[in-house]
């Protein structure tokens, strides 16, 4: 029964209208409901999605960034109409990062410094000249978009290198950093406050993004093949936040199929007041539905009134304007405005008031009217049309209708109304029976949008928490009654007393949970227990299943005695992080439980399953690009949760064929499969190589007998048994002024430009001040012209070495895309690191301090005579590694690095000497290994030290690891065999093995070793024989693919270049050099391998 | 010894999703925003009118402040029993005042008196424990570490059982907490020992302060394995899917509020005044779709009822209803007996014609006509014109 209070009525009103004390009374009101932004008042023109817009009621202020000032037009509310020019409210704003609103007398932008201004104007922007600017800098933090709440807090999207955007909570003088690491690179943001009384007992800020959503992965047909699929999803998502702790995140909008023709983007919150409710959040995009040949661009516009749930969205119409626009509701009128224009129409009941101009009274011309409540109520209302009126009322009009019918008493003197129903116009009937005109309208109540007027376009899911347990009860006896909530994915298992038992002999074990295989965010927890203290078992966690060779790990390795965060793609591991030692090897039963949230994961362990510990935690990498990606590469985000190990187990009853596998996540489409050895190009640095998975193949010359560069530089277009050759030397001196035999020293593969390649000369004699010994082609897979990329005059200017006319050892590390490091080696027991940006395009030259053996000290030895090795990771630009190289297995090497934050100042940079990486490492080379098959092609974590001879074992080479970028001294781990020798161990360019599927390989002189990857320490060693040299040449360079090997040799200095290919399986080594050769080679590179996913491994045989 | 796991628990962090809020997520798409809904319990705690302490002690006045008793038991909990218990599933909204000091506590699933499940609440940590008879084992505790839970904050707790089977190897209590809208932690308790009861409290632990501003649990608080949304669909054919087989009545008020309940006993809600009584009446006794016997199937069983005064009038009328939401016997019981009265009432209907009033009511209004029949509104037929006539439909009210 609608109560006194809610009608709103005196209590002797009430009890009138309740008793029929007093004569009836009705009124029934029409209005259009739709919003018709049929009124356009064009602004600039200013295309951008960099703006905001903020409104006292006066004006609507909309800020823009435009010719490098932050600029405010204003548009007057009352007379509709832009005020001509701007005001300028700061200078040196930041170009791509949008201006934001906190009110309408505040306004935060980014400057070209990277901080965070607050502008702030006393009355408004049309005299700004008492504009004052706050410095509320969130030092440190890369912004790239932000929103506003209020005057006093800004949230800040920061871009991370492990490609996550980290939300930043901002306010005068305090930055919160938020917990919340999303995965993708958002593509608009707003901020809104909410006080109490919405929905809340608190006040919060809400904030939603518009970003790529966890990809579903999925199988498709191509020809005869089934292959895996990663669908694109995106939407619109909304997080609560209370000073910055952000709440777990609501759906606004989400699309299964999203791309180009179907998405949301550039989403701008504002607050309408609602005179019949709720006041309601709105927020308006910009959004494009349908395939990429017919598709529909429109502002969208949501409605809430908590920031949970969210409205079907209508769609405006708004042709022109695709950047967005704020929906400001002001009076009688409802505004939709960007810097483009502003659209206005009659605020209706949507927009929380219904303006007069469209709302007529129709009480008087009611005949007859019934109303129905059955379930919906509905309503039967006869009017009479003399006069035609309807043809001059606003039914004569293409709209959408709403009836709202009150009915009261007329008591003590006035009319008392309580509204009964609120309707929507389903029908209209015009009759005329002569002489008598009606129109006859039925409606029904706002029911009817649950019922049938509303219809969801794409699935909108609601998955209630899903919590799963398992004491693996075994109610059949088998051994397999236990396993009702596991799918064994890899591996042979069963239960026995309540306990989940990986039977498979120390061979890998993968199984999930199956209550839940699609989680995103979430946890899983077990008691763990292993075999055996010395079978170096590990057991552990898996989340982000998505199958046997693609998932996270969170595994308890015995041999470490560490928990290790792994990411597992297409079988590859990538140790992402670890925790400290457990010392749990001798306790053998222990809890872990792994909390995963958007990127962060964080590990906890336990002794009794209960009382949980803080182990480690750590970031996920996520999306590297806003394009479209592979399967390979997108981030895995949602799947199962389950269980991984490997040990001892006396009851291996039951063989898996583990050469016969499905395959794992490939490449569809992009690049398309082919031979051509180029095209491509993707979106991981280095990586969408083309070709057969990237393989080209490069060999070049020196001329021998002379002391000049060779003529050639070869590029294979094709990798079948016919392959041609292309010479690709354009730019190269083709006559050089050394007197020493030139060498080309190596030549690296640009991991940031698949299509460009540098090439290190060495050991030159004599060098005039012009002569480069660095040569950049940045299109190099097409030809392309070869720059010359350091010259001598330019190192004697930045070391201060006027005589400088020799150089006897160059190492190269690309940090980040334009950012190289050169170490070099020189006459004069100096080394000096050059850092130079932006090659390729605006280069500049950073010098670091020399060293010499007075400034290094870490280790005695013997360091002016010997070359170095440097290295970095580009998660770290501002640090390098460096590697001296010891003369002997007697004299251990230096190990340091160099840190700072300002290459520029010859006092920025620091040696860190007096820090010592494990004691067992006696490295030779340091190297980031561009060349990854899991494709995280320039992977930042891992950095490895080739190492010629443990010092705990006396003579035994391996090679150390360090998971996290060399950040932590003591974070090498031993990788490889014992016994590895690198093949250029008293070099600089000492190499590691080369990765390929399950196995690393590395050359042994005239034979290929291979170890397995998923025992990375003290593996078995395997060897192919037959390296295919026809006359014992030596071998000048090979290089793996996806099952085959290349060789490159040749048979001394006048011999003839082999090429070949060995199947990885079984075939023999086929000589596939194709065209004549006329030149001499000298090595062999392939495009790194990026793509390769997976070669049958040759350690099993 | 092979590998070994044990032990096993899995969780996303989705919230648990009550009825209610199927509803509130479904009418919010359709465009309505405005929802009158029932609670179990809804108090502010300006005194403890509805609430007994058990141990401890208890003062409220828009904050209920409770601390333990000194006894230097650790388990010794302060404990403040409300009077109403709470569904199997449920939520528990409830608003921190602060949480300066450690020690604010909900009870649930208990007895009162010696056993209870508690969420304890910390400045650094949190935790599910299990109270049976001075014995305290934690299930699950932790440090949140991201998360702030210094109050003022809302906290909200899903609890829900499940079971997997028949078997109590197989059944489950589920807890989960979440802090300003975020999922802190979430625990399991394997019920071998039986089923807990249904009293539910607040707490403070022993040198603790329990500080708790309002406290509400929603009427329609079954919680909802999942509802969705699909392409083409209308929200009232998802919320209907999410129903089931319960008995929920639902209507859009004439202000465009969207009202939902679970039927349950009221008191009259207008009187019709006989000099507004028309003499047009109709009373309808219809025996067809009579239910002496129901049976619903839930998740993981089925329950049966009986009716005695409908066997004796009827016979043996059954019928067996679905509803695989439900996973607690007492709650499929309750739908059970749900039904059974709905039936009942069906059986007999009334229309009564009233003379300018009536319009006033609503959907399942008590009303009591001039005859002295109680009857619960089915329908309305309003007539405008120069007078305002309703028509009432009604179905019996049959509480007793």
């Amino acid at each position: 029964m609608i109560t006194e209070q809610e009608s709103g009525l005196s209590s002797a009103a009430y009890a009138a209208l309740r008793d029929g004390s007093g004569p009836p009374q009705y009124q029934y009101l029409l209005q259009r409901r739709n919003l018709k932004f049929d009124t356009e008042v064009s602004g600039d023109r200013l295309e951008t999605a960099l703006f905001d817009v903020a409104s006292d009621g006066t004006y609507f202020y909309v800020a823009v960034i435009e010719e490098n000032e932050l600029r405010v037009k204003l548009f007057t509310i009352a007379t509709q109409t832009w005020v001509a020019g701007y005001e300028t409210a700061g200078t040196s704003p930041s170009p791509s990062v949008g201006p934001v609103f906190g009110n309408a007398q505040t306004l935060f932008y980014v400057n070209t410094d990277g901080d965070v201004i607050r502008a702030t104007t006393s009355d408004n922007w049309a005299t700004s000249s008492d504009t004052t600017w706050v410095d509320i800098s969130a030092e440190g933090i890369s912004i790239y978009m932000m929103g506003a709440a209020d005057s006093s807090s800004v949230y800040l999207a920061e871009w991370l290198s492990s490609y996550n955007t980290r939300f930043h909570y901002a306010t005068s003088g305090n930055v919160v950093n938020s917990d919340i690491y999303w995965p993708h690179k958002i593509t608009g943001m707003d901020a809104l406050h909410v006080d109490a009384e919405q929905g809340e007992a608190y006040d919060h800020d809400l904030i939603v993004i518009s970003s790529i959503l966890p990809y579903q992965f999925g199988l498709r047909v191509k020809g005869s093949e089934v292959q895996t699929d990663a669908l694109e999803r995106s939407g619109m998502v909304a997080f609560k936040s209370r000073s910055g702790m952000f709440s777990d995140h609501w759906i606004v909008d989400q699309f299964d199929d999203s791309g180009s023709s179907q998405y949301r983007k550039y989403p701008h919150l504002s607050l309408i007041t609602n005179d019949y409710g709720s006041d309601l959040i709105a927020c308006v995009c910009y959004g494009k539905d349908g395939s990429s040949s017919y598709n529909y661009g429109a502002s969208r516009l949501y409605f809430s009134a908590d920031g949970e749930g969210w409205s079907l969205e209508h769609v405006i119409p708004t042709s022109g304007y695709t950047r967005g626009m704020s929906l400001q509701r002001v009076g009688d009128y409802a505004f939709l405005i960007d810097p483009q224009g502003c659209l206005v129409s009659y605020s209706t009941e949507l927009t929380g008031h219904i303006a007069d101009a469209i709302q007529i009274d129709i009480s008087e011309r009611v005949s007859q009217s019934g109303i129905s409540d059955t379930g919906i109520r509905s309503t039967k209302t006869q009017l009479l049309n003399a006069a035609d009126w309807k043809d001059t009322s606003i039914l004569s009009s293409e709209n959408t209708f709403s009836l709202t019918v009150k009915l009261g008493v007329y008591y003590s003197g006035s009319t008392h109304y309580v509204t009964v129903s609120r309707e929507i116009v389903d029908m209209i009937t015009r009759a005329e029976s002569s002489p008598e005109k009606r129109v006859n309208i039925l409606s029904r109540s706002m029911a009817s949008l649950l019922t049938d007027r509303v219809r969801a376009p794409h699935v909108r899911e609601n998955e209630a928490q899903v919590l799963g347990a398992d004491n693996f009860w075994d109610n059949t006896g088998t051994g397999y009654g236990g396993l009702r909530h596991t799918a064994a994915i890899q591996g042979y298992w069963s239960t026995d007393n309540n306990i989940l038992k990986l039977r498979s002999n120390n061979k890998i074990g993968v199984a999930i949970t199956t209550f839940n295989t699609s989680i995103w965010s979430g946890s899983i927890q077990a008691r763990v227990a292993w075999a055996s203290n010395d079978n170096s078992e590990y057991v552990g966690l898996i989340f982000r299943e998505f199958d046997e060779d693609n998932y996270y790990a969170v595994v308890y390795e015995q041999l470490t005695d560490k928990i290790h965060l792994t990411k597992y793609r297409a079988a590859q591991p990538e140790n992402i992080a670890n925790s400290p030692t457990l010392s749990w090897s001798l306790t053998g039963v222990n809890y872990m439980k792994v909390v995963y949230r958007y990127s962060k994961v964080i590990i906890y362990t336990s002794h009794d399953g209960e009382n949980w510990t803080y182990s480690f935690s750590a970031i996920l990498p996520g999306e590297s690009t806003s394009n479209y990606l592979s399967p390979a590469q997108v981030p895995i985000e949602i799947g199962g949760a389950g269980y991984l190990g490997k040990g001892y187990s006396a009851e291996d009853t039951w063989e898996w064929e583990w050469d016969e596998g499905p395959d794992p996540i490939e490449p569809p489409e992009t690049p398309p499969p082919s031979d051509d050895g180029g095209g491509g190009g993707g979106s991981i640095p280095g990586g969408g190589g083309g070709g057969e998975y990237g393989s080209i193949l490069a060999a070049f010359n020196f001329i021998s007998g002379t002391n000049e560069i060779g003529t050639f530089i070869g590029r294979a277009t094709t990798l079948s048994e016919s392959t041609t050759w292309i010479k690709t030397h354009a730019g190269l001196p083709l006559t050089a002024s050394f007197d020493m035999p030139p060498a080309i020293h190596h030549m690296d593969l640009d991991p940031f430009n698949p299509d460009a390649a540098f090439l290190v000369f060495r050991e030159f004699d004599d060098l005039d001040s012009t002569d480069d010994f660095i040569f950049y082609n940045p299109d190099w897979r097409n030809g392309g012209t070869w720059q010359g990329l350091l010259r001598i005059d330019v190192l004697r200017n930045i070391t201060g070495q006027a005589a400088l006319n020799k150089v006897s050892d160059v190492s190269i590390s690309l940090a980040q895309a334009g950012l190289l490091y050169v170490g070099v080696h020189y006459t004069g027991a100096y080394n000096h690191i050059v850092r130079i940006a932006g090659y390729g395009s605006n280069i500049s030259y950073s010098p670091m301090l020399r060293f010499s053996d007075t400034q290094i000290d870490l280790k005695t030895f013997d360091w002016g005579t010997y070359p170095i090795s440097i290295a970095c990771g580009n998660v770290s630009p501002n640090k390098v590694w460096v590697v001296g190289q010891s003369n002997s297995f007697g004299n251990a090497p230096p190990v340091g690095r160099w840190v700072t934050d300002d290459f520029t100042a010859l006092s920025g940079p620091y040696w860190e000497p007096d820090v010592e990486i494990d004691s067992w490492i006696r490295p030779v080379a340091i190297i980031n290994p561009y060349r990854k098959s899991s494709g995280a092609y320039n992977d930042d974590t891992e950095l490895y030290l080739v190492d010629s001879q443990r010092t705990d074992d006396g003579d035994s080479g391996t090679v150390a690891r360090s998971t996290d970028g060399g950040d932590t001294y003591t974070d090498w781990t031993h990788t490889g065999p014992d016994g590895y020798v690198p093949p250029e161990a008293y070099r600089d360019r000492a190499e590691f093995p080369f990765e390929v599927g399950e196995a690393w390989y590395y050359r042994d002189y005239n034979v290929i070793k291979s170890f397995p990857t998923s025992t990375p320490t003290n593996p078995t060693v395997y060897t192919i024989p037959g390296v295919p040299t026809d006359n014992d040449g030596p071998v000048i360079g090979w290089h793996g693919r996806v099952g085959w090997f290349y060789i490159g040799s040749r048979s001394g200095p006048e011999g003839t270049m082999m090429m070949a290919t060995k199947d990885a399986n079984s075939g023999e080594w086929t000589d596939v050099t194709g065209d004549a050769w006329d030149y001499i080679p000298y090595n062999l590179f392939t495009n790194p391998g990026a793509y390769m996913v997976r070669c049958t491994p040759h350690w099993t045989e | 010894m092979p590998i070994q796991f044990k032990d096993v628990f899995v969780y996303d962090t989705n919230p648990a999703i009550t009825l209610e809020e199927v509803y509130k997520l479904r009418s919010n798409f359709a465009g309505i925003f405005d929802f009158k809904f029932d609670s179990l319990v809804d108090d502010s705690l300006d005194d403890l009118s509805d609430w007994s302490d058990n141990r401890g002690v208890w003062v409220a006045d828009g904050t209920a402040v409770g601390t333990a008793t000194a006894t230097g038991v650790s388990w010794d909990y302060g404990e403040l029993w409300h009077d109403e218990d709470t569904p199997s599933s449920f939520k528990i909204f409830a608003y921190l005042n602060e949480n300066a000091v450690d020690g604010s506590c909900i009870l649930f699933r208990g007895n009162g008196t010696t056993q209870y499940y508690l969420l304890e609440i910390n400045q650094d940590d949190c935790g599910f424990y299990h109270y049976n008879d001075g014995t305290i084992t934690t299930l699950s505790k932790m440090d949140p570490y991201d998360i702030d839970l210094t109050g003022p904050g809302e906290v909200e707790l899903a609890v829900w059982q499940q079971e997997y089977s028949e078997y109590a190897l197989d059944r489950y209590l589920f807890m989960s907490f979440r802090f300003n809208d975020r999922l802190v932690l979430s625990a399991k308790h394997n019920l071998v020992g039986g089923v807990p009861d249904l009293k539910w409290g607040l707490g403070a632990s022993v040198g603790g302060i329990g500080r708790w501003d309002a406290v509400r649990i929603p009427d329609l608080s079954q919680i909802i394995v999942w509802s969705s949304l699909d392409p083409g669909e209308t929200p009232m054919s998802s919320i209907e899917r999410a129903i089931g087989d319960r008995v929920v009545t639902h209507f859009v008020r004439g202000s465009g509020e969207l009202r939902a309940f679970k039927p349950k006993a009221t008191s009259v809600t207008y009187t019709v005044p006989s000099t507004q009584q028309l003499k047009e009446e109709t009373e309808e006794w219809d025996s067809r779709e009579a239910l002496s016997h129901v049976r619903v199937n839930y998740a993981s069983g089925a329950v049966e009822a009986f009716d005695e005064d409908m066997l004796e009038q009827y016979g043996h009328r059954f019928q067996e209803f679905y509803n695989a939401d439900i996973y607690h016997e007492t709650e499929a019981y309750e739908e059970a007996l749900a039904i059974l009265r709905r039936s009942k009432e069906q059986m007999r209907r009334y229309t009564v014609a009233l003379r300018n009033v009536g319009w006033l009511l609503e959907t399942d209004d008590h009303v009591l006509l001039p005859s002295g029949d109680h009857i619960l509104v089915d329908g309305l037929q309003i007539i405008v014109g120069e007078a305002i006539r309703t028509a009432v439909q009604g179905r019996k009210y049959a509480y007793t």
